[in-house]
Protein backbone atom coordinates (compact mmCIF):
# COMPACT_ATOMS: atom_id res chain seq x y z
CA UNK A 1 0.00 0.00 0.00
CA UNK A 2 1.69 3.23 -0.95
CA UNK A 3 2.41 5.93 2.26
CA UNK A 4 0.61 8.98 2.02
CA UNK A 5 2.04 12.08 -0.41
CA UNK A 6 4.25 9.57 -2.29
CA UNK A 7 4.76 9.58 -6.18
CA UNK A 8 3.09 5.72 -5.73
CA UNK A 9 0.18 7.06 -4.00
CA UNK A 10 -0.14 10.46 -6.66
CA UNK A 11 -0.29 8.01 -9.31
CA UNK A 12 -2.81 5.94 -7.54
CA UNK A 13 -5.09 8.83 -7.23
CA UNK A 14 -4.41 10.26 -10.88
CA UNK A 15 -5.96 6.95 -12.01
CA UNK A 16 -8.74 6.79 -9.41
CA UNK A 17 -9.39 10.84 -10.19
CA UNK A 18 -10.06 9.57 -14.02
CA UNK A 19 -11.74 6.29 -13.15
CA UNK A 20 -14.22 8.28 -11.10
CA UNK A 21 -16.44 6.86 -8.00
CA UNK A 22 -17.71 3.45 -8.43
CA UNK A 23 -20.73 2.19 -10.32
CA UNK A 24 -22.50 1.51 -6.32
CA UNK A 25 -21.99 4.69 -5.44
CA UNK A 26 -22.71 7.18 -8.31
CA UNK A 27 -25.99 5.07 -8.54
CA UNK A 28 -27.04 6.22 -5.18
CA UNK A 29 -27.35 10.00 -7.00
CA UNK A 30 -28.99 11.24 -9.76
CA UNK A 31 -27.97 11.61 -13.28
CA UNK A 32 -27.95 15.36 -13.71
CA UNK A 33 -25.52 15.45 -10.56
CA UNK A 34 -23.31 13.68 -12.12
CA UNK A 35 -23.83 15.73 -15.55
CA UNK A 36 -22.97 19.24 -13.41
CA UNK A 37 -19.89 17.66 -12.25
CA UNK A 38 -18.66 16.39 -16.22
CA UNK A 39 -19.38 20.01 -17.36
CA UNK A 40 -17.44 21.67 -14.58
CA UNK A 41 -14.71 19.05 -14.80
CA UNK A 42 -14.35 19.26 -18.80
CA UNK A 43 -14.18 22.89 -18.15
CA UNK A 44 -11.43 23.04 -16.00
CA UNK A 45 -8.18 23.98 -17.06
CA UNK A 46 -6.15 24.24 -14.39
CA UNK A 47 -4.73 22.48 -11.30
CA UNK A 48 -5.80 21.73 -7.33
CA UNK A 49 -3.14 21.03 -4.76
CA UNK A 50 -3.57 19.54 -1.60
CA UNK A 51 -1.38 20.61 1.19
CA UNK A 52 -0.99 19.51 5.41
CA UNK A 53 -1.04 22.00 6.85
CA UNK A 54 1.62 22.26 9.92
CA UNK A 55 -0.45 23.08 13.74
CA UNK A 56 -2.84 26.19 13.09
CA UNK A 57 -0.75 28.77 10.93
CA UNK A 58 -1.95 28.66 7.56
CA UNK A 59 1.09 29.45 6.38
CA UNK A 60 2.50 26.72 7.21
CA UNK A 61 2.40 23.64 5.27
CA UNK A 62 4.23 20.55 5.58
CA UNK A 63 7.49 19.58 3.21
CA UNK A 64 5.41 17.89 0.67
CA UNK A 65 1.88 18.51 -1.33
CA UNK A 66 0.09 16.75 -4.05
CA UNK A 67 -0.32 18.37 -7.18
CA UNK A 68 -3.01 17.71 -9.50
CA UNK A 69 -3.40 19.38 -13.46
CA UNK A 70 -6.51 18.79 -15.35
CA UNK A 71 -7.03 19.54 -18.90
CA UNK A 72 -9.78 18.53 -21.26
CA UNK A 73 -11.83 16.43 -18.17
CA UNK A 74 -8.77 14.18 -17.24
CA UNK A 75 -6.15 14.42 -14.58
CA UNK A 76 -3.35 15.09 -16.61
CA UNK A 77 -0.50 14.72 -13.99
CA UNK A 78 0.01 13.76 -10.51
CA UNK A 79 3.31 14.69 -8.60
CA UNK A 80 4.30 15.50 -5.12
CA UNK A 81 5.76 18.93 -4.75
CA UNK A 82 7.38 21.05 -2.52
CA UNK A 83 5.18 23.88 -0.85
CA UNK A 84 6.03 26.43 -2.95
CA UNK A 85 5.12 24.35 -6.04
CA UNK A 86 2.00 23.83 -4.69
CA UNK A 87 1.24 27.69 -4.13
CA UNK A 88 1.39 27.61 -8.11
CA UNK A 89 -1.84 25.77 -8.53
CA UNK A 90 -5.25 27.23 -9.43
CA UNK A 91 -6.68 26.19 -5.90
CA UNK A 92 -4.57 24.87 -3.42
CA UNK A 93 -6.92 23.17 -0.24
CA UNK A 94 -5.13 22.44 3.01
CA UNK A 95 -5.46 20.90 6.27
CA UNK A 96 -3.91 19.06 9.28
CA UNK A 97 -3.11 15.27 8.58
CA UNK A 98 -6.50 14.27 10.89
CA UNK A 99 -8.30 15.58 7.88
CA UNK A 100 -6.61 13.38 5.19
CA UNK A 101 -6.89 10.68 7.72
CA UNK A 102 -10.60 11.05 8.32
CA UNK A 103 -10.91 11.56 4.58
CA UNK A 104 -9.30 8.01 4.37
CA UNK A 105 -11.02 6.19 6.90
CA UNK A 106 -14.91 7.48 4.94
CA UNK A 107 -15.76 10.51 6.65
CA UNK A 108 -17.89 12.53 4.03
CA UNK A 109 -16.36 14.56 2.17
CA UNK A 110 -19.08 17.25 1.90
CA UNK A 111 -18.29 17.62 5.65
CA UNK A 112 -14.50 17.74 5.24
CA UNK A 113 -15.70 21.27 2.93
CA UNK A 114 -18.29 22.43 5.21
CA UNK A 115 -16.78 21.99 8.70
CA UNK A 116 -13.55 23.68 7.34
CA UNK A 117 -11.65 20.41 7.81
CA UNK A 118 -9.41 21.62 4.72
CA UNK A 119 -9.47 25.27 3.67
CA UNK A 120 -9.33 27.15 0.31
CA UNK A 121 -5.67 28.61 1.20
CA UNK A 122 -5.45 29.84 -2.31
CA UNK A 123 -7.78 30.70 -5.30
CA UNK A 124 -10.48 32.15 -6.50
CA UNK A 125 -13.23 31.34 -3.41
CA UNK A 126 -16.45 32.10 -6.13
CA UNK A 127 -14.11 30.34 -9.01
CA UNK A 128 -13.95 27.04 -6.64
CA UNK A 129 -17.23 27.04 -6.02
CA UNK A 130 -18.68 26.81 -9.75
CA UNK A 131 -16.75 23.69 -9.49
CA UNK A 132 -17.37 22.57 -5.88
CA UNK A 133 -19.74 19.38 -6.21
CA UNK A 134 -16.64 18.50 -8.59
CA UNK A 135 -13.88 19.07 -6.29
CA UNK A 136 -15.97 17.32 -3.58
CA UNK A 137 -16.37 14.25 -5.41
CA UNK A 138 -13.11 14.46 -6.16
CA UNK A 139 -11.88 14.42 -2.35
CA UNK A 140 -14.08 11.50 -2.21
CA UNK A 141 -12.61 9.69 -4.47
CA UNK A 142 -8.96 10.37 -3.43
CA UNK A 143 -10.51 8.87 -0.08
CA UNK A 144 -10.86 5.81 -1.45
CA UNK A 145 -7.51 5.40 -2.21
CA UNK A 146 -5.88 3.01 -0.26
CA UNK A 147 -2.51 4.64 1.88
CA UNK A 148 -0.41 4.35 4.69
CA UNK A 149 -0.17 7.55 6.96
CA UNK A 150 3.38 7.74 8.87
CA UNK A 151 3.49 8.15 12.04
CA UNK A 152 4.10 12.39 13.04
CA UNK A 153 7.33 13.14 13.40
CA UNK A 154 7.07 14.13 17.37
CA UNK A 155 8.67 17.77 17.72
CA UNK B 1 -46.16 50.40 9.26
CA UNK B 2 -47.13 47.23 7.12
CA UNK B 3 -47.40 46.84 3.18
CA UNK B 4 -48.94 43.40 3.00
CA UNK B 5 -50.32 42.39 5.84
CA UNK B 6 -53.55 43.59 7.44
CA UNK B 7 -52.99 45.85 10.75
CA UNK B 8 -54.40 43.73 12.98
CA UNK B 9 -52.79 40.66 11.67
CA UNK B 10 -49.25 42.61 11.42
CA UNK B 11 -49.96 43.34 15.41
CA UNK B 12 -50.95 39.53 15.98
CA UNK B 13 -47.60 38.47 14.79
CA UNK B 14 -45.19 41.19 16.29
CA UNK B 15 -46.67 40.39 19.69
CA UNK B 16 -47.42 37.05 19.90
CA UNK B 17 -45.75 35.14 22.55
CA UNK B 18 -44.80 31.38 22.27
CA UNK B 19 -48.38 29.75 23.03
CA UNK B 20 -50.06 32.18 20.88
CA UNK B 21 -47.76 31.17 17.41
CA UNK B 22 -49.61 28.58 17.20
CA UNK B 23 -52.85 30.79 16.30
CA UNK B 24 -50.64 32.14 13.34
CA UNK B 25 -50.67 31.38 9.75
CA UNK B 26 -47.39 30.43 8.28
CA UNK B 27 -48.27 32.57 5.00
CA UNK B 28 -48.58 35.57 7.30
CA UNK B 29 -45.49 34.97 8.82
CA UNK B 30 -43.81 34.75 5.48
CA UNK B 31 -45.73 38.16 4.68
CA UNK B 32 -44.58 39.40 7.70
CA UNK B 33 -40.63 39.15 6.87
CA UNK B 34 -41.38 41.44 3.41
CA UNK B 35 -43.58 43.60 5.61
CA UNK B 36 -40.27 45.21 7.00
CA UNK B 37 -38.56 45.31 3.86
CA UNK B 38 -39.16 48.48 1.92
CA UNK B 39 -38.31 50.78 4.92
CA UNK B 40 -35.70 48.75 6.41
CA UNK B 41 -35.49 48.95 9.98
CA UNK B 42 -32.13 50.22 12.10
CA UNK B 43 -30.12 47.87 13.85
CA UNK B 44 -31.05 48.78 16.90
CA UNK B 45 -34.87 48.65 16.05
CA UNK B 46 -34.40 45.36 15.05
CA UNK B 47 -32.05 44.56 18.79
CA UNK B 48 -35.30 45.89 20.56
CA UNK B 49 -38.21 43.68 18.46
CA UNK B 50 -35.66 40.63 19.44
CA UNK B 51 -35.88 41.61 23.30
CA UNK B 52 -39.68 41.17 22.38
CA UNK B 53 -40.08 38.37 20.46
CA UNK B 54 -37.48 35.74 21.68
CA UNK B 55 -38.60 32.92 23.03
CA UNK B 56 -37.86 29.95 25.54
CA UNK B 57 -37.16 26.74 23.59
CA UNK B 58 -37.37 24.71 26.22
CA UNK B 59 -40.82 25.90 26.96
CA UNK B 60 -42.00 23.17 23.87
CA UNK B 61 -43.44 20.04 24.63
CA UNK B 62 -42.72 17.61 21.90
CA UNK B 63 -44.90 15.01 23.64
CA UNK B 64 -47.96 15.06 21.27
CA UNK B 65 -45.06 15.25 18.24
CA UNK B 66 -43.81 12.32 19.35
CA UNK B 67 -47.29 10.82 19.47
CA UNK B 68 -48.15 12.49 16.01
CA UNK B 69 -44.86 10.67 14.69
CA UNK B 70 -44.79 7.46 15.60
CA UNK B 71 -48.61 6.88 14.98
CA UNK B 72 -50.36 9.07 13.07
CA UNK B 73 -47.99 10.06 10.04
CA UNK B 74 -46.89 7.76 7.14
CA UNK B 75 -43.96 6.49 6.33
CA UNK B 76 -43.54 8.77 2.98
CA UNK B 77 -44.87 11.55 4.66
CA UNK B 78 -41.70 10.78 7.60
CA UNK B 79 -39.58 10.37 4.47
CA UNK B 80 -40.41 13.37 3.07
CA UNK B 81 -40.34 15.22 5.87
CA UNK B 82 -37.19 14.24 6.92
CA UNK B 83 -35.61 15.06 3.58
CA UNK B 84 -36.38 18.55 4.09
CA UNK B 85 -36.08 19.31 7.84
CA UNK B 86 -32.97 17.89 8.12
CA UNK B 87 -31.21 20.61 5.84
CA UNK B 88 -32.66 23.08 8.61
CA UNK B 89 -31.11 20.72 11.29
CA UNK B 90 -27.83 21.20 9.82
CA UNK B 91 -28.11 24.60 8.32
CA UNK B 92 -29.00 26.55 11.78
CA UNK B 93 -25.79 24.82 12.99
CA UNK B 94 -23.73 26.21 9.73
CA UNK B 95 -24.94 29.91 10.35
CA UNK B 96 -24.61 29.75 14.06
CA UNK B 97 -21.00 28.98 13.76
CA UNK B 98 -20.05 31.20 10.82
CA UNK B 99 -21.70 34.38 12.01
CA UNK B 100 -19.85 35.50 14.99
CA UNK B 101 -16.86 35.95 12.46
CA UNK B 102 -18.99 38.65 10.55
CA UNK B 103 -19.41 40.74 13.72
CA UNK B 104 -16.09 41.69 13.47
CA UNK B 105 -16.30 43.90 10.72
CA UNK B 106 -20.06 45.90 11.63
CA UNK B 107 -20.52 48.82 13.14
CA UNK B 108 -21.59 49.32 16.96
CA UNK B 109 -25.20 49.13 16.44
CA UNK B 110 -24.87 46.20 13.99
CA UNK B 111 -22.19 44.16 16.36
CA UNK B 112 -25.66 44.54 18.62
CA UNK B 113 -28.05 43.14 16.37
CA UNK B 114 -25.60 40.34 15.42
CA UNK B 115 -25.59 39.20 18.63
CA UNK B 116 -29.01 38.42 19.25
CA UNK B 117 -28.79 36.89 15.89
CA UNK B 118 -25.98 34.88 16.90
CA UNK B 119 -28.14 34.00 20.33
CA UNK B 120 -31.05 33.26 17.92
CA UNK B 121 -29.11 30.53 15.77
CA UNK B 122 -27.96 29.19 18.46
CA UNK B 123 -31.47 28.50 19.67
CA UNK B 124 -32.75 27.19 16.77
CA UNK B 125 -30.41 24.58 16.75
CA UNK B 126 -31.56 23.44 20.24
CA UNK B 127 -34.98 23.84 18.97
CA UNK B 128 -34.02 21.08 15.69
CA UNK B 129 -31.55 18.54 18.27
CA UNK B 130 -34.74 18.80 20.19
CA UNK B 131 -37.06 18.27 17.78
CA UNK B 132 -34.69 15.00 16.49
CA UNK B 133 -34.02 13.63 19.72
CA UNK B 134 -37.48 13.66 21.23
CA UNK B 135 -39.63 13.44 18.31
CA UNK B 136 -37.37 11.38 15.58
CA UNK B 137 -35.78 9.60 17.94
CA UNK B 138 -31.90 10.02 17.58
CA UNK B 139 -29.64 9.24 20.18
CA UNK B 140 -26.54 11.49 21.08
CA UNK B 141 -25.40 14.79 22.16
CA UNK B 142 -25.47 17.72 19.81
CA UNK B 143 -23.25 16.89 17.41
CA UNK B 144 -24.70 13.33 17.52
CA UNK B 145 -27.66 14.17 16.43
CA UNK B 146 -26.21 16.49 13.28
CA UNK B 147 -24.40 13.29 12.45
CA UNK B 148 -27.13 10.98 12.68
CA UNK B 149 -29.28 13.03 10.51
CA UNK B 150 -26.86 13.60 7.78
CA UNK B 151 -27.58 10.69 5.74
CA UNK B 152 -30.72 12.28 4.64
CA UNK B 153 -29.60 15.64 4.08
CA UNK B 154 -28.73 16.30 -0.31
CA UNK B 155 -24.95 16.55 -1.11
CA UNK B 156 -26.08 20.14 -2.66
CA UNK B 157 -26.43 21.12 0.77
CA UNK B 158 -22.20 21.98 0.70
CA UNK B 159 -22.44 24.32 -2.30
CA UNK B 160 -24.34 27.31 -0.13
CA UNK B 161 -22.98 25.98 3.06
CA UNK B 162 -19.66 25.20 2.37
CA UNK B 163 -19.21 28.47 0.47
CA UNK B 164 -20.29 30.24 3.71
CA UNK B 165 -17.82 28.15 5.51
CA UNK B 166 -14.99 29.55 3.14
CA UNK B 167 -16.09 32.57 3.46
CA UNK B 168 -16.53 33.31 6.88
CA UNK B 169 -12.58 32.10 6.51
CA UNK B 170 -12.12 34.88 4.04
CA UNK B 171 -13.57 37.12 6.57
CA UNK B 172 -11.56 35.81 8.89
CA UNK B 173 -8.23 36.78 7.56
CA UNK B 174 -9.34 39.95 6.34
CA UNK B 175 -12.95 40.78 8.76
CA UNK B 176 -12.53 44.67 7.40
CA UNK B 177 -12.82 43.59 3.64
CA UNK B 178 -16.57 45.50 2.58
CA UNK B 179 -16.16 43.51 -0.72
CA UNK B 180 -16.09 40.05 1.09
CA UNK B 181 -18.59 41.26 3.79
CA UNK B 182 -20.82 41.85 1.03
CA UNK B 183 -20.23 38.56 -0.48
CA UNK B 184 -20.77 37.30 2.63
CA UNK B 185 -23.88 39.09 3.25
CA UNK B 186 -25.61 38.05 -0.25
CA UNK B 187 -25.02 34.20 0.57
CA UNK B 188 -26.18 34.21 4.20
CA UNK B 189 -28.78 36.96 4.71
CA UNK B 190 -30.26 37.01 1.06
CA UNK B 191 -29.84 33.45 -0.40
CA UNK B 192 -29.53 30.65 2.97
CA UNK B 193 -32.15 33.20 5.27
CA UNK B 194 -33.65 35.07 2.37
CA UNK B 195 -34.72 32.28 -0.08
CA UNK B 196 -34.25 29.35 0.48
CA UNK B 197 -35.16 29.53 4.55
CA UNK B 198 -38.51 31.09 4.00
CA UNK B 199 -39.69 28.88 1.26
CA UNK B 200 -39.11 25.79 2.52
CA UNK B 201 -40.29 26.42 5.74
CA UNK B 202 -43.56 26.76 3.91
CA UNK B 203 -43.57 23.44 2.99
CA UNK B 204 -43.28 21.37 6.34
CA UNK B 205 -45.30 23.92 8.73
CA UNK B 206 -47.42 23.96 5.96
CA UNK B 207 -48.12 20.23 5.82
CA UNK B 208 -48.06 20.71 9.66
CA UNK B 209 -50.76 22.70 9.81
CA UNK B 210 -52.93 21.24 7.04
CA UNK B 211 -52.91 17.77 8.91
CA UNK B 212 -53.31 19.49 12.46
CA UNK B 213 -49.73 17.28 13.51
CA UNK B 214 -46.81 18.18 15.26
CA UNK B 215 -47.89 21.11 17.29
CA UNK B 216 -44.39 22.08 19.16
CA UNK B 217 -42.72 21.93 16.03
CA UNK B 218 -45.07 24.24 14.20
CA UNK B 219 -44.89 26.65 17.02
CA UNK B 220 -40.96 26.51 17.50
CA UNK B 221 -40.21 26.67 13.55
CA UNK B 222 -42.93 29.70 12.93
CA UNK B 223 -41.41 31.20 15.59
CA UNK B 224 -38.41 30.91 14.19
CA UNK B 225 -39.61 32.30 10.85
CA UNK B 226 -40.18 35.50 12.86
CA UNK B 227 -36.57 35.40 13.98
CA UNK B 228 -35.65 34.93 10.55
CA UNK B 229 -38.01 38.28 9.47
CA UNK B 230 -35.31 40.25 11.58
CA UNK B 231 -32.24 38.70 10.21
CA UNK B 232 -33.70 39.12 6.28
CA UNK B 233 -34.40 42.61 7.19
CA UNK B 234 -31.33 43.17 9.29
CA UNK B 235 -28.77 41.27 6.38
CA UNK B 236 -30.79 43.08 3.67
CA UNK B 237 -29.99 46.62 5.02
CA UNK B 238 -26.57 45.54 5.38
CA UNK B 239 -26.74 45.11 1.42
CA UNK B 240 -29.10 48.01 0.72
CA UNK B 241 -26.43 50.72 2.59
CA UNK B 242 -23.21 48.86 1.31
CA UNK B 243 -24.94 49.37 -2.24
CA UNK B 244 -26.03 53.08 -1.02
CA UNK B 245 -22.37 53.96 -0.25
CA UNK B 246 -20.74 51.93 -3.56
CA UNK B 247 -22.77 51.46 -6.33
CA UNK B 248 -20.14 48.94 -7.09
CA UNK B 249 -20.73 46.52 -4.44
CA UNK B 250 -23.62 45.54 -7.04
CA UNK B 251 -21.20 43.56 -8.55
CA UNK B 252 -20.43 41.40 -5.76
CA UNK B 253 -23.56 40.59 -4.99
CA UNK B 254 -24.39 39.25 -8.73
CA UNK B 255 -21.21 37.44 -8.95
CA UNK B 256 -22.20 35.80 -5.84
CA UNK B 257 -25.20 35.04 -6.98
CA UNK B 258 -24.30 34.03 -10.04
CA UNK B 259 -21.93 31.42 -8.08
CA UNK B 260 -24.85 30.36 -5.84
CA UNK B 261 -27.38 29.82 -8.85
CA UNK B 262 -24.93 27.76 -10.86
CA UNK B 263 -24.42 25.42 -7.41
CA UNK B 264 -28.59 25.26 -7.81
CA UNK B 265 -28.96 24.45 -10.76
CA UNK B 266 -28.45 20.56 -9.96
CA UNK B 267 -29.25 18.18 -7.24
CA UNK B 268 -28.27 14.88 -5.85
CA UNK B 269 -31.41 13.41 -4.89
CA UNK B 270 -34.69 13.29 -5.66
CA UNK B 271 -37.34 14.49 -2.74
CA UNK B 272 -41.28 13.52 -3.22
CA UNK B 273 -42.88 16.97 -2.32
CA UNK B 274 -46.20 15.23 -2.74
CA UNK B 275 -46.38 13.43 0.69
CA UNK B 276 -46.78 16.56 2.41
CA UNK B 277 -49.03 18.11 -0.22
CA UNK B 278 -46.75 19.95 -2.30
CA UNK B 279 -44.90 19.64 -6.25
CA UNK B 280 -41.20 20.12 -7.07
CA UNK B 281 -42.90 22.49 -9.41
CA UNK B 282 -44.62 24.72 -6.46
CA UNK B 283 -41.51 24.83 -4.22
CA UNK B 284 -39.59 26.18 -7.67
CA UNK B 285 -42.05 28.73 -8.13
CA UNK B 286 -41.35 29.50 -3.90
CA UNK B 287 -37.64 29.71 -4.39
CA UNK B 288 -37.84 32.34 -6.96
CA UNK B 289 -40.61 34.22 -5.72
CA UNK B 290 -38.95 34.54 -2.68
CA UNK B 291 -35.56 35.76 -4.61
CA UNK B 292 -37.74 38.00 -6.70
CA UNK B 293 -39.52 39.61 -3.48
CA UNK B 294 -36.33 40.34 -2.25
CA UNK B 295 -34.38 41.78 -4.93
CA UNK B 296 -37.46 43.88 -5.77
CA UNK B 297 -37.98 45.26 -2.66
CA UNK B 298 -34.73 47.13 -1.91
CA UNK B 299 -34.39 47.94 -5.16
CA UNK B 300 -31.22 45.71 -6.70
CA UNK B 301 -32.21 45.39 -10.73
CA UNK B 302 -30.99 41.89 -11.69
CA UNK B 303 -28.90 41.58 -14.82
CA UNK B 304 -30.42 39.23 -17.67
CA UNK B 305 -28.33 36.30 -17.47
CA UNK B 306 -28.84 35.91 -13.97
CA UNK B 307 -32.78 36.46 -14.07
CA UNK B 308 -32.12 33.06 -16.73
CA UNK B 309 -30.42 31.31 -13.98
CA UNK B 310 -33.11 31.76 -11.83
CA UNK B 311 -35.36 30.26 -13.63
CA UNK B 312 -32.83 26.85 -13.76
CA UNK B 313 -32.64 26.33 -10.18
CA UNK B 314 -33.78 23.20 -8.62
CA UNK B 315 -35.21 23.29 -5.07
CA UNK B 316 -32.14 22.79 -2.49
CA UNK B 317 -33.87 22.04 0.68
CA UNK B 318 -32.27 23.54 3.50
CA UNK B 319 -32.09 26.59 5.37
CA UNK B 320 -30.34 29.00 8.67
Amino acid sequence: MPAFMTPEWAEAVRDAVNRGPDPDYRAGKLEEYWSWIDNARQGFEGSVALAVRAGHDPEALQDRALLLRFSGGTCTEAAIVAPDAARDATFVLAGDRDAYVDLAAGYEAGKVVMYRRLLLEQGHLLAFFNRVYFFVEMLAVIGTVPTEFPEPALT
Amino acid sequence: MTDTLAPDTFRLVEDAQLRGILDIHIDDMLEYVHSGLRDLPGYLELYDRYLRQRWNVNELDFTRDRTDWTEAMTEDERASFLAIASGFHHGERQVEIELPIFMVGCDEDHKIFISSQIEDEARHVVFFDRFYREVVGLEGDIMGTLDASYQWISETFVGPFGLLAYQAEELRRNPFDERARVRYATNYFLWIEGVLALAVMKITLGYARRRGFLPAYYTGFTATARDEARHVQGGMRFLRDAVDRDPTMLNEIFDTLRTILLMSSTTSRLVYFEPLGLTRDAVLEMLITQLNRKLVTVGFDLPDDIRGMVQMISPQLAGG
